[in-house]
């Protein structure tokens, strides 16, 4: 009974986030409610009995995009009038419902653990190790492969990020 | 079963090899000495290809290896071979356009990049295999296609692709979820067995319509072609000539593996969707064709009627594959030989002309008469004419179709569109021939002279004697047959 009150509460922030994070025009705004349905996802990780994903969810998801919030709050705007911009963003109007509801996540997260005890929904209890197992076992041609995606994503990203003079040649500009 | 034999994982780990190392030496070489770069390059590919082709082994079944996520069968060899000489051919049409825009070196460790992901996918057995390789293809295709960074048209055409792109890997993506699922494992014999046993369901279905609307994109299907045209004018000449052949070929090599190992017992339904969408794709493509002016747009517009000619070796496939599978290899080889050629060609006509529109080619045959003959016999392979390789091609395709009994009016619906597109094929012809003189080609650069001998040979020698490959394509189609 409370087991499944806690997973629908969740399954439901995670998709009204998710259709919010995809709605918003501002994409700061967009940011905070995408923070909050990986919370949310983390939340049903947990519940599935794979704390270790779910952990993970949150470190590296979560924590990716508040960095990405902060590099754009650092780097794209600079001075009084950005400040008041930013202010303005995130006015209390924006942050407190996705600010409760993370709240009720955290909530959800104390009764699964405190009161449902250890009869996770899924097949049992999945460690680290298993986990690592299974990377580097049967998906060690995903794990390979997902590095090879990333080095040719940093090597594309230098190649836009590229100050324009370096391509100032005579042909540059020619279409 | 676990790793095996890394042996049949050479050609994989050669290339993975030859990117980082032409990626370090950009880094290394004093700027004059870059222009080694494409020469290993080529000699790598060469290699690449070479130890796949060791690989063939008519008598073998396909090997499962890593955990069964990875698959060498001559399906997956004959493929990685044909990925290879994409890359050496495109490496080849590159050189000059790189002298042109101050060559930066990451666009050979870029091009590698994608090449390894085409060969993972040709071999690719598992979802999660299949969707990361997937996403390297199409993420350093993006960038390639926005190679020139201070033409607005480039930029355009890398958003647009990336758009499009990125919207078909989450509908893609999401039909992969659904099947996991559904079966409840990532693998695609695994999963397929799991379907058959069961009902169909209507989840089943959804899930497969999808997966295909996914791989319908990359592949510039109908409906979903729109983004084609202005990425194939947008991006450099050299990307465009490589977008057109190398990951479209990836897209059906992953397509064929999918539906006939996933999907055998929703078969006859996918061949209906494959079907229809076959023949929508052809029409649009060269209904649109024929009034494209500019001969990259126009290129863009006749790949996209080529992958409705592929789609019916795939429908064919479905019935029998004795003529299907095979048809479908053959041709990839003859488009890649006779549409690399004519973008060698244009990249010609461009450099001495300074346009890219159709009428560039006005006259060709007073001022290089070698150059005209070697076009027109492209584009009369393209139309599907003898004796070329485009014609062979096509004739096994529809003879696959009609072979099939079911599908026997694909053949019918891909000779009309044949017709139409000789209007525009042959309308550059008559410019070639008949339009007013113009100046000769003043410059012949050494890697685009490879291509265009190496086009012109190929498909004309696919015309005159196709059985050697036609063979080699049978053993590589044989797979699917015992399953």
């Amino acid at each position: 009974m409370l087991n499944n009150f806690c997973f629908w509460f969740a399954a439901l922030v995670a998709l009204g986030a998710s259709v919010l994070a995809v709605s918003r025009r501002n994409a700061v705004h967009g940011l905070l409610w995408l923070v909050l349905s990986l919370l949310a996802v983390a939340v049903l990780f947990f519940m599935l009995g794979a704390p270790f994903a779910a952990a993970l969810e949150v470190i590296v998801y979560a924590g990716a995009i508040m960095v990405l919030f902060l590099f754009a709050v650092m780097m794209l705007h600079l001075g009084p009038a950005a400040q008041r911009q930013e202010a303005q963003w995130l006015a209390p109007g924006v942050w407190i419902a996705p600010g409760l509801l993370a709240l009720g996540l955290a909530a959800d997260l104390i009764a699964i653990a405190r009161l449902a005890g250890d009869a996770p929904a899924g097949a049992g209890i999945i460690p680290p190790e298993a986990v690592g197992a299974a990377l580097f076992g049967p998906y060690v041609i995903g794990v390979e492969l997902a590095s090879v995606l990333l080095l040719a994503g940093v090597v594309a990203a230098y190649h836009l990020g590229q100050r324009r003079d370096r391509s100032l040649g005579e042909g540059a500009g020619s279409g | 079963m676990p790793v095996t034999n890394l042996q049949l994982f050479l050609p994989e780990l050669l290339l993975t090899g030859l990117a980082l190392a032409v990626l370090l030496l950009d880094l290394w070489l004093p700027r004059a000495r870059r222009s080694v770069l494409p020469v290993l390059s080529v000699i790598g590919l060469l290699l690449v290809g070479l130890a796949a082709a060791s690989l063939w082994d008519p008598q073998r079944g396909p090997v499962y290896d890593f955990w069964n996520s990875y698959v060498t069968d001559n399906f997956a060899i004959f493929l990685k071979v044909f990925f290879a000489a994409v890359g050496g051919l495109v490496v080849l049409l590159s050189t000059d356009f790189l002298r042109d825009v101050r060559a930066y070196g990451e666009y050979w460790s870029l091009l590698l990049f994608v090449l390894l992901g085409m060969v993972l996918l040709a071999g690719a057995n598992d979802l999660i295999t299949i969707y990361l390789a997937f996403e390297l293809v199409s993420l350093v295709s993006y960038v390639l296609a926005g190679y020139r960074r201070e033409d607005p048209k480039s930029n355009e055409a890398a958003l647009k692709y990336f758009l499009y792109g990125a919207s078909a890997s989450g509908v893609m993506i999401y039909g992969m979820s659904l099947l996991y699922g559904l079966g409840g494992s990532t693998n695609l014999q695994v999963l397929g067995e799991r379907l058959a046993s069961g009902e169909v369901t209507p989840l089943g279905a959804l899930a497969l319509m999808l997966v295909l609307t996914g791989l319908g994109y990359k592949v510039a299907m109908a409906p979903f072609q729109a983004w084609c045209p202005d990425v194939y004018e947008g991006a450099p000449t050299p990307v465009t000539a490589f977008l057109s052949v190398g990951p479209k070929a990836a897209g059906f090599a992953v397509l064929i593996r999918f539906a006939l190992s996933v999907f055998p017992s929703l078969l006859p339904q996918w061949q209906v969707v494959v079907a229809i969408l076959a023949t929508l794709t052809m029409f649009v493509g060269n209904l649109l064709a024929i009034r494209q002016q500019n001969l990259k747009r126009l290129l863009a517009y006749s790949s996209i009627a080529h992958a409705g000619y592929l789609l019916i070796g795939v429908v064919a496939a479905g019935s029998q594959a004795g003529w299907g599978l095979p048809a479908v290899l053959f041709y990839l080889v003859a488009y890649l030989l006779m549409n690399l050629g004519a973008f060698a060609l244009l990249l010609l006509v461009a450099r001495t002309r300074g346009t890219e529109e159709i009428s560039g080619f006005s006259g060709l045959a007073q001022g290089a008469p070698f150059a005209a003959a070697t076009m027109l016999i492209l584009l009369l392979s393209l139309t599907g004419i003898p004796p070329t390789g485009g014609f062979v091609g096509k004739f096994y395709l529809f003879a696959a179709a009609i072979e099939s009994g079911t599908w026997w009016w694909l053949a019918l619906v891909g000779i009309i569109n044949s017709a139409i597109s000789l209007y525009y094929y042959m309308n550059i012809a008559r410019l070639m021939y008949f339009g007013q003189p113009a100046p000769e080609l003043v410059k012949r650069p050494a890697g685009l002279s490879v291509v265009v001998w190496v086009a012109l040979i190929g498909t004309l020698g696919l015309g005159l004697v196709p059985e050697p490959l036609m063979a080699l394509a049978r053993q590589a189609g044989m797979l699917f047959v015992g399953r």
